[in-house]
């Protein structure tokens, strides 16, 4: 069976299990700073459940080479975010 | 922005584990998918027919296993795409696309300055609770009246970067620093934290602040404490307005900045870059002032030293970046329009 053919039966398959994948627990709570400037500074930083996206280590559409020649070597295939603006900044 | 940045939130574990992820700049991928390089091809084979903000998952190669749009697109890509994923050889997962890699000239203006400083910056919408700052928490959103139409997204920290030339950080090092020395914040740097990074970009994509609207601005630094290292402490104010009369202005935020600031002569380095603006924001947001909460309502920014060298602390501070005359801007923010 060729490549695009085995895709399509795939595609069906994942379909019919969309949303049975496990979220694993988000990350820890920071403690709190004693310092008064330190605190309100942390208070505008992403909270333990802000933010996961930011959790993922993105590579640069400015290096597009790097990065599937990064997912060649790890085995793992690419997953492009786009975006009419900058998804790791402002959108 | 939809909740959870478009569904990346929910799936960010999956991601990590599964995938090398790749955010794709849309003016970038104008520029790429004009290139008739490696990259080029690769873009090209790889665009979602929705456009706009969408995921696809493909091989190192360049063949697509499954795409998805908007907030559910990312699970949807990854859901059928990792299926795929499985069906193929070794070899089919390890081969690379033919051609050389080529870079369009227009990723060099997305390139931090050689030798400059980056900080990243979170802005938050905040609340007051018995006089302090707090956080708005999704309970807070079940009021309507107080946050109109607002996604739990906008009760989350927005994120930026801020750009310095080397030029211009070092000017922040007094040549002979003395403790209890006043000095002025470089004008650059002020206009440009003023109009470019005192904005809310909560909701979205943020705008900017013209020189006019800035109706009163001063930043200073004061040496503390000069050796090992030189500490000192960043005061300042800004009132920002799209009216001269605040009480007119349809949008405005009236800021304090407070900041600690270390450098090392050792290191030739800033080590700590610690700022912090609060004051009361109106106007909501820049599309017509929706999400806009009744009367003035604080807004908190933060600036740091960036952590890492990742992706995300070296996206440019402006979504346009790429292009000559807002880059030209950014950098002579005291000058230009």
């Amino acid at each position: 069976m060729d490549l695009a053919k085995r895709i399509g039966i795939a595609t069906v398959l994942a379909v019919a299990g969309l949303g049975l994948l496990a979220q694993p627990a988000l990350g820890e709570a920071t403690k709190a700073p004693a310092d008064p400037f330190d605190k309100l500074h942390q208070l505008m930083a992403p909270g333990p459940n802000d933010s996961q996206w930011m959790q993922v280590p993105w590579m640069s559409s400015s290096n597009i080479y790097a990065a599937w020649k990064k997912a060649a070597e790890e085995g793992k295939p690419l997953l492009l975010w786009y975006m009419a603006g900058e998804p790791l900044g402002t959108c | 922005m939809q909740d959870g940045r478009f569904g990346v939130n929910q799936v960010a574990p999956l991601v990590k584990e599964n995938c090398v992820a790749v955010a794709i700049n849309g003016h970038m991928l104008y520029w790429l998918a004009k290139t008739d390089g490696a990259d080029g091809e690769f873009i090209k084979a790889n665009r979602h027919p929705s456009g706009g903000n969408c995921f696809v998952l493909t091989t190192p190669s360049g063949t697509k296993l499954a795409g998805g749009n908007g907030g559910g697109g990312a699970r949807e890509a990854l859901n059928s795409g990792l299926k795929n994923w499985k069906l193929l050889t070794d070899e089919e997962r390890k081969a690379l696309p033919p051609g050389k890699e080529v870079k369009p000239p227009e990723a060099e203006r997305c390139t931090p300055p050689p030798g400059g400083l980056i900080l990243r910056s979170f802005a938050r919408n905040l609340k007051k609770d018995g006089g302090e700052l707090a956080r708005i928490t999704r309970e807070d959103l079940k009021d309507r009246e107080l946050y109109p139409g607002w996604a739990p997204v906008y009760a989350e920290p927005a994120h930026f970067n801020v750009w310095f030339t080397e030029a211009e950080w070092k000017s922040l090092v007094p040549a002979e620093p003395r403790k209890g020395v006043t000095f002025p914040v470089l004008d650059a740097i002020q206009k440009r934290l003023f109009r470019y990074h005192l904005v809310n970009g909560t909701f979205g994509l943020p705008g900017t602040w013209s020189r006019e609207q800035i109706r009163t601005g001063t930043l200073t630094l004061t040496v503390e404490e000069v050796a090992p290292v030189v500490r000192m402490r960043l005061q300042g104010a800004a009132l920002l307005t799209t009216d001269a009369d605040p009480v007119k202005a349809q949008r405005g935020y009236d800021a304090r900045l407070d900041g600690r600031l270390t450098y090392d002569p050792q290191k030739k380095a800033f080590t700590r870059f610690d700022v912090v603006a609060t004051g009361d924001y109106w106007g909501g947001d820049y599309e017509g002032g929706r999400f806009k909460r009744p009367g003035r309502t604080p807004l908190g920014i933060s600036f740091e030293l960036v952590r890492d060298d990742n992706a995300i602390d070296r996206v440019p501070p402006l979504v346009h970046m790429d292009r000559e005359q807002p880059y030209r801007a950014y950098f002579a923010a005291e000058k230009l329009r």
